[in-house]
């Protein structure tokens, strides 16, 4: 024990056995909310995580630490198919939201009618209201609020520049920070604690609410009894095998990658686990301005461009440290020294991508194979999401960009080469240097047992007492950064798994932190 | 005549000499790649293993030099790399290189500092808000 309420699995080199009413498999935002409702309404829950507990003072500048520190394979996991595309995943307590860019979105309105309208079953379990109810004690809790001017920096501002030059819709990004001072770390995780993420807020209530969370320990199996899952097998970092007995259910929130490979290794085929891989690729583009950008500060990610997610499109300044900046900026030798010299004159915004292409992750001896292939559809996206990158680029003053894709120009200057990118550039997409950051569908819910893996209440279709609550169960992808629609249909879980109302009051915590400020339920452009 | 691996070399001709910072040959490589070694994935160790094979052993010798890349002069090297570079073959195994040399070089908190300089953010343009 490192705390009250906490196990350090790398401390445990012996076996430890573990029983409450609830067992939460993950503690990103799906586990996290689900812990925090549950215990909040009296029931006994144990998280484990993966990864270990980080302090901010612990999190370092670079990316290359950051990314072997915090993330799962280094940042490096990559998909296979068409093209070897990274996706990333933190792997810490709190999941990648101490990671991530504390980007919030609400759930779309477009994309909720659209999973109701193909699913019927959904209706009555995801009432809009009540979900929307939810994000709002939600946002109260993490604080998302528009970013601050006062911190947005160079390079947040170049963006909104260049899309009121081109005509396109902005808007500073809603982010979960609270005092945040424009260090530009966020993706290394905030040196100062100043991110609202789940591992400080929902998690933090589950804790006060009595809690426990095991760090450090990798569940391999889900144990079933009699058709009903009964708890969870663990190794320990320490060596140790951990087992955690739950009376009531078992509830994984480990991601689209992992739960259904967790599913998998523990015998649970039923229907399409693994299938629906769904994602947001995304691609970016770096330009070089006479005045300095200084990409490594400023909010990490505080401008967004929304005019196109009709499109499938959202672009968005990005936040990657020095080391990525000066690889994605290029050359080699000299080439590469001389732009090291001059790199805070470089920007780098990113598009990201509704992709139609569906993927599946599968078991290969034992570890996650994601065998993902962005279709033509998708990949003329990203030629248009760098088109358009492109020309706000250049509107905002940039004196050349680089769209990063191979066998076109590195140095463009000119709109007209843009639109040659857009409409004959490359239909592969190895050539476009892309990563993938939110994934979903893998153990989607719906009514019909054979296209759906839980329920329209996350519950399991075969095996009782085992639920999904993380961004597998989406039905589609989003368009847009997920974590808040994760937490609030967690949430929701949490009070099926529960079998409390839907639409009971928020909980306690979020009560509090909602006397503060009005809530914006602006709608979202579209 | 470089001392070190022939990955050492592979780093220190891929980073080249930015001026104002100190050389990749001051930064501590033996503590960066005991990290590298312990949390690089199999496929990127993979990766970096084939540059340094290819781009590092190999490539020289067909470019009529007798050693390896760490035996070069530093202009000799540059220009190797520089040629392997435009070459649309090798060219993904040197950009694959050029992510380890980049996190290799940053890792040394003193380039890092230096690079990143002083907190410098002003008042907010008029222009930053939304439309």
């Amino acid at each position: 024990m490192s705390a009250a309420g906490r196990v350090d699995g790398r401390e445990l080199g012996v076996g430890l056995r573990l029983a409450a009413d609830v067992v939460v498999v993950g503690s990103g935002p799906a586990g996290a909310a689900v812990a925090a409702e549950l215990a909040e309404a009296g029931v006994s829950v144990v998280v484990i995580e993966a990864g270990r507990w980080w302090e901010p003072a612990e999190f370092r500048a670079g990316t290359f630490g950051a990314m072997a520190d915090t993330y799962r394979d280094m940042g490096a996991s990559m998909v296979v198919g068409g093209a070897p595309i990274p996706y990333v995943q933190g792997r810490m307590v709190g999941g990648s939201s101490p990671v991530n860019g504390a980007i919030c979105w609400r759930m779309p309105r477009d994309v909720h009618r659209s999973w109701l309208a193909d699913d019927r079953a959904l209706a009555d379990a995801l009432p809009w209201d009540v979900l929307e109810d939810v994000t709002d004690a939600i946002e109260h809790r993490l604080g998302v609020a528009p970013t601050d001017p006062a911190v947005a920096g160079a390079k947040n501002r170049l963006m909104a520049r260049g899309a009121e030059a081109v005509g396109l819709e902005h808007r500073p990004i809603r982010r979960n920070v609270a005092g945040c001072r424009g260090l530009g770390r966020c993706l290394q995780g905030c040196p100062e604690g100043r991110k609202a993420s789940v591992d400080r807020t929902l998690l933090a209530d589950a804790e006060a609410a009595g809690a426990t969370v095991v760090s450090s320990v990798e569940v391999t199996t889900i144990l079933t009894s009699r058709g009903r899952a009964v708890g969870v097998l663990g190794t320990a970092d320490g060596g140790g095998a951990v087992r955690a007995m739950a009376a009531h259910a078992v509830v994984v929130a480990a991601s689209a990658v992992q739960t259904p490979s967790l599913l998998l290794a523990s015998g649970i085929t039923q229907g399409p686990v693994g299938e629906h891989f769904q994602a947001h690729p995304g691609v970016s583009m770096t330009g070089r301005f006479a005045e300095p950008v200084r990409m490594w500060e400023g909010a990490s990610q505080g401008h967004e461009v929304t005019g196109l997610r009709h499109e499938g499109l959202k672009f968005e300044v990005l936040g990657m440290g020095v080391d990525l900046l000066a690889a994605r900026v290029g050359g080699v030798g000299s080439d590469l020294a001389r732009h090291i010299e001059d790199l805070a004159h470089h920007a780098d915004w990113g598009a990201a991508v509704r992709a139609e292409a569906h993927g599946r992750v599968r078991l290969v001896a034992g570890r996650p194979v994601v065998t993902y292939r962005p279709t033509a559809h998708d990949v003329g996206r990203f030629r248009r999401g760098l088109r358009v990158m492109g020309e706000m680029m250049l509107a905002a003053g940039a004196e050349s960009v680089d769209p990063g894709v191979r066998g076109f120009d590195r140095d463009v200057r000119d709109p007209r080469r843009l639109r040659d990118l857009e409409e004959r550039g490359p239909r592969r997409a190895a050539a476009f240097t892309a990563a993938i950051t939110h994934m979903f569908g893998t153990a989607r819910m719906g009514g019909d047992p054979a296209r759906s893996v839980v329920g329209p209440d996350f519950a399991h279709h075969n095996v009782a007492g085992l639920y999904v609550a993380d961004s597998s169960v989406f039905p589609t992808n989003l368009g847009v950064n997920p974590q808040v629609p994760i937490m609030a249909m967690a949430v929701l879980c949490a009070r099926n798994v529960a079998g409390l109302d839907l639409d009971r009051p928020a909980t306690a915590a979020a009560t509090a932190a909602a006397t503060h400020e009005p809530t914006d339920r602006t709608e979202h452009p579209t | 005549m470089r001392r070190g691996s022939s990955r050492d070399a592979l780093v220190l001709a891929i980073i080249g000499r930015p001026s104002g910072l100190p050389g990749p040959e001051r930064v501590d490589l033996a503590a960066f790649w005991r990290r590298f070694d312990t949390s690089a994935p199999w496929h990127v160790r993979v990766g970096l293993a084939a540059a340094d094979v290819v781009v590092a052993r190999i490539a020289p010798r067909l470019a009529g030099h007798r050693g390896g890349l760490a035996t070069l002069d530093a202009a000799a090297a540059d220009d190797l790399v520089r040629r392997t570079a435009a070459n649309p073959v090798l060219r993904p195994l040197l950009d694959a290189a050029t992510v380890v040399a980049c996190f290799a070089y940053f890792d040394d908190d003193r380039v890092e500092a230096i690079v990143r300089g002083p907190l410098q953010l002003g008042a907010a343009d008029a222009d930053g808000g939304a439309r």
